[in-house]
């Protein structure tokens, strides 16, 4: 099969006034990812020296992670997004404002 | 977590792979449950009131949503992160495909060789000029979108379809991706128990995923997809045939088609008509009418329409329109679907149109009692959450 173009073709819109936020925000997920597929690594390796105290390159590609751990992982992965984006639906306050009220001693 | 697709053409990729799409999955689900459930209250707690305040009505339709929306972060947010996703289905199904193509070259030619019970074909027009609506933009964001192909026998664009739309979906449309074939061709079993179709005809049926339901559903009906995308159907035929449905695919283009009038007991099609323009979409429906025979059907699985839905939901759907390379949605949701089906030439006491849960998470038994209730418009109508509804329309001729 030939291989496959991965970038799409067309300008990409921003959703926040300074692009860059949104740039950051593709970075992060990215980010997100790979920490995802690191950590669903190490379960498989935690699961794997469990069982047999050995580990091989085959066994690590292969290994199948047992229910209950299919389970804990997608519960996990669920609250890392509660957590990482626990911000997004906050009340935030400007630094100007936050000065103004410190300084005026309220 | 996705579960692997059922034929032999799945290609997981590497353990790191799998883990990627795995995540793309898992946030697509986020972003379309939670964070849109979060979303609409923020609209009914502040954005609708600072609306009300600062023009003195409530916004009217889903562009004033829009409109107010885009001032909101949390819609910022909820937007970037559902645009990355989408690119990140089909970056990481890409890249899967990419690094394991000789696994993929050497199950295809299993199914391509392996002989088969069962009598479907494939039928390429080289000849066949591919409209601007597909040739010219990359729809919903997918590189290279249909029709790509760098040799006579590529099929990587159906294979990306294939496994992105299984990530795309994040479990919402069965473990085959053909909940909306089973939930239109269900709908019209068990409505309509003396219509036995002799033949199908479904239009724009990509890797023919929800046309192999009509052949489930009306085993004796000799069922066709035809598409313009030449790769897509290569593998639509390759993925029908691993799993033993027999369908005929055929490269025609829905808006000149290639049959004698009255051919067809059903025309069918699924999220297909809002990707044409609006000029395209006239002339499918009449083509669709004219190889109809008497007293057969006209099926359209769609959006529902913005007339019938609230302005946040209308609202809610359209972002595909302005953010996921769909440029000819929100025209097309901004039709009249009788009216455009009167045009088409069907008389207006032919009509039909309906709302069906999904068939595939529930019972035969309990889909018939559902279907046997009136259903509504709401917000759950055409919106890929927990809870979705689809909404077909069409007529009879
Ligand atoms: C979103 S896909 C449809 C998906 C599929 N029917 C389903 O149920 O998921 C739209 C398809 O319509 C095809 N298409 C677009 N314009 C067409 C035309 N004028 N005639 C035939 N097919 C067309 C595209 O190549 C693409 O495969």
């Amino acid at each position: 099969m030939p291989q496959l173009n991965l970038d799409t073709k067309g300008r990409r819109p921003h959703f926040f006034d300074d692009p860059a936020i949104d740039a950051v925000m593709t970075a992060m997920l990215e980010l997100m990812s790979e920490n995802f597929a690191l950590k669903e690594r190490l379960f498989a390796l935690e699961h794997a020296l469990e069982r047999s105290g050995l580990i091989t390159a085959e066994e690590l590609e292969t290994i199948e992670l047992p229910e209950e751990a299919r389970i804990k992982l997608a519960g996990e992965q669920q609250a890392f997004f509660q957590d990482a984006f626990r911000a997004l639906n906050a009340d935030h306050q400007s630094p100007a404002s936050r000065q103004a009220e410190i300084d005026s001693g309220k | 977590m996705p579960v692997p697709l059922k034929h032999d053409l799945y290609v997981r990729g590497s353990r790191r792979q799998a883990a990627q799409q795995d995540f793309v999955f898992g946030l697509r689900a986020y972003v379309l449950n939670d964070m849109a459930n979060t979303m609409k209250s923020r609209f009914e707690e502040k954005v609708e009131p600072d609306f009300l305040r600062a023009t003195g009505a409530a916004p009217k339709d889903g562009v004033d949503v829009h409109k107010a929306m885009k001032q909101d972060n949390y819609f910022r947010f909820y937007s970037s992160m559902r645009y990355c996703a989408q690119e990140m289905v089909w970056r990481s199904v890409g890249r899967a495909l990419n690094e394991n193509s000789d696994e993929f070259d050497e199950k295809l030619a299993g199914v391509q060789s392996a002989s088969s019970a069962v009598d479907g074909s494939l039928e390429l027009d080289e000849a066949l000029e591919l409209p601007k609506n597909v040739a010219a933009i990359d729809v919903h964001l997918a590189p290279g979108g249909y029709h790509t192909e760098t040799n006579p026998e590529d099929c990587a664009a159906g294979a990306l379809y294939d496994q992105g739309l299984n990530i795309f979906s994040f479990g919402m449309m069965g473990a085959n991706l053909d909940d909306i074939g089973h939930s239109m061709a269900n709908y019209v079993r068990v409505k309509h128990p003396d219509f036995k179709p002799r033949n199908v005809l479904d239009l724009g049926c990509t890797i023919g995923h929800n046309t192999c339901a009509w052949a489930t559903v009306y085993p004796d009906a000799a069922v066709t997809g035809i598409d313009v995308a030449a790769p897509c159907l290569r593998y639509a035929h390759a993925r029908a045939k691993s799993q033993g449905v027999p369908v005929h695919f055929k490269q025609m283009n829905a808006t000149k088609l290639d049959y004698p009038d009255n051919s067809f007991d059903v025309v069918f099609s699924s999220m297909f008509l809002h990707e044409l323009p609006l000029k395209d979409i006239k002339l499918a429906l009449a083509e669709a009418r004219r190889v109809l025979r008497p007293g057969g059907l006209m099926l359209h699985m769609e959006l529902p329409p913005n007339d019938e839905m609230a302005p946040y939901d209308s609202f809610y759907l359209d972002w595909d329109a302005y953010y996921n390379n769909e440029p000819y949605y929100k025209k097309f949701r901004d039709q009249n679907v009788s009216d455009l089906c009167i045009e088409a030439g069907f008389s207006d006491d032919k009509l039909m149109s309906f709302i069906t849960p999904q068939y595939t998470y529930m019972s035969d038994a309990e889909y018939v009692a559902a279907v046997n209730e009136e259903q509504t418009f709401d917000e759950t109508t055409g919106r890929l959450a927990e809870g979705v509804q689809w909404f077909g329309f069409g007529a009879w001729k």
